[in-house]
């Protein structure tokens, strides 16, 4: 069923009955979303966490062509500094003040508009929403409308408000489904023959991930573009003629892939995240048969294999322990790549589980079912406690912090900026493992004293997680 | 009426509280907010090389509020959130610090931290919702709240400590080199026996506010200290020296060893040994460059972006010690509860640049330095990104800074002076390296087309 009709993209609760909090044993987390619906759980105790307004404004901060308006106030557009480092960014605050909060910020969003579509050469200028506006019920439709006649700039509200969804991830289906609706041009629905380039959707990979990956495109010759992570406004618009989609991470860009497919016609080629040798092989083969091009391929992936079993060898986490913080369709390579490496998986964190990704639990069958399973976005205190009963050798994470289990004497290894995904990845991975195994004991990790009590840390870790009762 | 703002530099209130109690040891903070609000700070503040040397991001307890605590009320699951951070989190002191929904939405916070000192739990709070001003009110709202309720939940201080000082006006991350900052305020009033209570960097902690009730003075450097130091003075008799920024260079510092040891009743050969050692210490490194400063340094033509402050502090150092000309100079913090008048605004900075703007927006910002023919502009990095292009060559003295790591770094006192000394003639040495690459291709290109 597509949801491109939808003024909004549901929340991934609605949408897919998403999981973001749990804590057990691989074993009993199986059980408990193995039937018709999941239960919903919260936690009684909570940290700040990414939500999903965050989630659109990095994403939006990606794009070439754009402005970017945060309706609300002037803190709900801090976290763009932090984008804008490496790239211009164009955003704006519309700044409301404790009058707009009673009184509504219409008038300062028009105005902000006007003024962000004379100010940049923007072709897309996104609205982006706020806890204020979405409290107070601010109209911006009504200035979209006003207002799309008189520029020759799309304007399309994005529909974030930080409070109704505990999955951020949805503030990418969000973004994602105003791209769908507003400026993938509908002409190509009808198209006859599609054009000879694969679309490629990518929204979290780092700057190491992505050269990874197009490095292996190239190599093999695929015409591809890259969206909507460094996509200029035609490559999105251009999305419906491609001859195929894939993800690079199936849980975040799969909303955009199958509308893609469901609407316009475009082959969603189902691929997996490419972490490792298996991994990698899996996007490789699956794209190149689509494409007709399976022998070039094949030789390749052999050239590339043979090369890689010299890091193999050295298997540089021989023996030890890891746990293990990512999205569940990585962490299913991510495990058997920590397994060829000569380690062992014995705890593993990931942000969500949900009806449509559920079934990846099937492919972890190598781990030992009774290991610690966290599903949680953030939620440092938890991590911590597990880590300091279990004592894992390495604690090895995608987000944003990792210092934390340097304090309970794990050594911390960031995927943040760090490269994992295909070829190129496997080596810079190796030494990164090689490279983070010598810090042990330094200065830095005795600097990350903990912050929880004793007592915390002595209690069951999933003592705040309940039912969640309606 | 506010207008909207292009690049705003500014977080909001609760921000601004954020950005200080992370930065107090012994305070756990308990946001009652959506989940993301902390981390919109921590993103800001990891751009510019620093977050919360206490807690920081996602370590910071918050409510995560979710629809339904919009539509029912949150101050339930506040309760619940207090009672459990305590059981989980070490502390010396919780504070409680609201936002825009959970003000929106009309929540009891205070009812809640009460309810858990009832109990003998050490919880105050601060109301702090986005829109009450910016990451500047936020300080002083938050800095004022801690030293008005911690008698609330722990001992005050009753005896007066006559060598005891308060420093306030120093805020963390919107300084840029705050910790550098109290450090040296601290080592030039150590000099002449007196002890700082500075709340924040290595040795400030939340001990340092219970005690702040028997200081002999406080010490305000700039207009966002004020209200702390109001309290103070209203509440213990405290009285209050205010300085429009961080003395910086050997006279000023000497000024201000002279006014305090006055005020403190300090003999006067004590300060005017400590500032002999100041100046002879300042000679000696300036010595060192005299026959460059004279060949490459004097009269450049400069522009200062920053909070102010710092452009009072920067501007006035660089003018009177390296005979800039400051063309330019543009307040970025001119707004909310100490908002100031024109006849005001004109008096702070007055003498100080031949044009004088106040503004935060960073469209307005570039207008500005694009159409001025400065050699240097000293500001945050979103206005060394505005002149790019133009190839002008900048120095980091403003929030938010990209590229650097900071640790104790610091551009106020004497020390500070000897390194915004440095760090000024490096940048200008820069800038000419530019220009003669660029005059080099001027001379390419002419002599190119000769030779069609």
């Amino acid at each position: 069923m597509s949801f491109i009709d939808e003024r909004k993209a549901l929340t991934r609760e609605k949408r897919l009955s998403t999981l973001s909090n749990y804590d057990g044993s691989l074993k009993s987390l199986e059980d408990e979303i193995g039937g018709a619906d999941i239960k919903q759980k919260i936690r009684t105790l909570t940290q700040s966490a990414y939500d999903e307004i965050l989630y659109a404004l990095q994403t939006l901060s990606t794009m070439e062509d754009t402005a970017i308006i945060v309706h609300g106030v002037i803190g709900c557009a801090a976290s763009v500094l932090f984008h804008n480092r490496n790239r211009r960014v164009h955003w704006y605050s519309t700044n409301l003040n404790e009058r707009d909060t009673i009184l509504g910020g219409d008038e300062k969003l028009r105005n902000t508009v006007i003024r962000a579509y004379e100010e940049t050469n923007a072709k897309l200028i996104f609205i982006v929403g706020t806890p204020v506006v979405a409290i107070n019920n601010d109209d911006v439709n009504s200035v979209i409308l006003e207002l799309e006649d008189e520029i020759d700039a799309k304007i399309i509200s994005v529909t974030t408000d930080g409070f109704k969804t505990k999955t951020p991830v949805t503030g990418y289906d969000i973004v994602l489904h105003g791209l769908l609706r507003h400026v993938v041009d509908r002409r190509a629905i009808n198209m006859q023959e599609k054009k000879d380039f694969v679309n490629v959707v990518s929204l979290s990979e780092n700057r190491e991930n992505i050269a990874a990956i197009v490095a292996i495109l190239r190599d093999l010759g695929i015409e591809y573009q890259l969206l909507p992570q460094y996509a200029d406004v035609r490559a999105i618009e251009r999305a419906g003629e491609a001859r195929a989609t894939i993800t690079l991470d199936p849980d975040e860009g799969g909303y955009f892939a199958e509308e893609l497919e469901e609407v316009f016609g475009v082959k969603y080629i189902k691929t997996s995240v490419p972490v490792g040798l298996r991994g990698t092989r899996h996007l490789i083969l699956t794209l190149a048969g689509e494409l007709g091009i399976e022998e070039r391929a094949k030789q390749y992936i052999e050239k590339q294999e043979e090369k890689a079993q010299s890091i193999l060898h050295r298997k540089p986490l021989n023996g030890k322990s890891v746990f293990l913080d990512i999205n569940l369709a990585s962490a299913i390579h991510f495990t058997d790549l920590i397994e060829k490496l000569g380690g062992e998986v014995s705890g593993l964190t990931i942000p969500y589980v949900d009806l449509k990704n559920r079934e990846n639990f099937k492919k972890l069958s190598s781990i030992n079912n009774a290991v610690p399973v966290v599903i949680a976005n953030g939620q440092i205190f938890e991590k911590a406690n597990i880590l300091s009963k279990k004592r894992p050798d390495y604690y090895i994470g995608s987000g944003s912090q990792v210092g934390f289990a340097a304090g309970e004497e794990s050594t911390a290894v960031s995927l943040k900026n760090a490269g994992y995904l295909g070829y190129s990845g496997l080596y810079s991975f190796a030494d990164l493992i090689v490279r983070a195994g010598t810090v042990k004991n330094s200065h830095i990790q005795k600097s990350a004293a903990s912050v929880y009590k004793e007592s915390w840390m002595k209690k069951s870790s999933n003592w705040y997680v309940k039912q969640e009762v309606k | 009426m506010l207008t909207s703002v292009k690049s705003p530099r500014n977080g909001c209130g609760l921000h601004g509280a954020l950005q200080t109690v992370t930065e107090i040891k012994g305070i756990v903070p308990i946001v009652h907010a959506n989940a993301g609000c902390a981390i919109q700070n921590y993103l800001a503040d990891k751009s510019s090389g620093q977050v919360g040397s206490a807690v920081s991001g996602e370590e910071i307890f918050s409510t995560d509020a979710l629809e339904r605590h919009v539509i029912f009320g949150g101050a339930s699951r506040l309760r619940e959130q207090i009672k459990n951070t305590i059981k989980v989190a070490e502390a010396d002191l919780y504070i409680v610090l609201n936002s825009c929904e959970s003000a929106m939405v009309g929540d009891d916070v205070e009812a809640m931290t009460r309810e858990s000192r009832e109990q003998g739990e050490q919880v105050i709070e601060c109301l702090t919702a986005g829109f009450h001003g910016d990451s500047h009110y936020g300080y002083e709202a938050v800095v004022s709240d801690i030293l008005k309720k911690i008698k609330l939940v722990k001992e005050v201080e009753k005896e007066k400590n006559d060598r005891l000082v308060n420093i306030f006006g120093v805020l963390p991350h919107k300084d840029i080199y705050f910790k550098g900052d109290l450090e040296e305020i601290k080592r030039i009033l150590e000099g002449i026996g007196i002890k700082v209570n500075t709340f924040f960097g290595a040795d400030g902690s939340v001990e340092d506010f219970s005690k702040a009730s028997g200081a002999a003075l406080n010490i305000v450097f700039s207009k966002w200290g004020r209200e702390p130091a109001r309290f103070l003075s209203e509440e213990y008799s405290i009285p209050t020296t205010e300085w429009n920024s961080i003395p910086t260079g050997p006279e000023e510092v000497s000024e201000f060893l002279y006014e305090i040891s006055g005020k403190l009743g300090i003999d006067e050969e004590t300060a005017r040994r400590s500032a002999q050692k100041e100046k002879d210490e300042f000679a000696y490194y300036l010595k060192g460059i005299r026959d460059s400063f004279y060949e490459e340094f004097a009269g450049r033509s400069v522009a200062v972006v920053g909070d102010e402050s710092t452009v009072v502090k920067v501007a006035g150092y660089l003018k009177n010690y390296l005979d800039a000309d400051i063309r330019i100079a543009v307040v970025t913090d001119y707004f909310g509860k100490a908002e100031l008048s024109a006849e005001e605004k004109a008096e702070t900075v007055a003498g100080l640049a031949r044009e004088v703007y106040f503004t935060q927006d960073s469209k307005e910002i570039q207008d500005i330095l694009i159409h001025s023919s400065v050699d240097l502009v000293l500001g945050s990095s979103l206005d060394r990104q505005a002149v790019e292009e133009k190839g002008t060559v900048g120095l980091d003295i403003s929030y938010p800074v990209y590229g650097k790591a900071i640790m104790n770094r610091t551009y106020s006192g004497m020390h500070g002076a000897l390194t915004l000394t440095e760090d000024y003639l490096t940048a200008i040495r820069e800038a000419d390296s530019l220009k003669e690459k660029r005059l080099l291709e001027y001379i390419r290109q002419d002599s190119a087309k000769e030779g069609e």
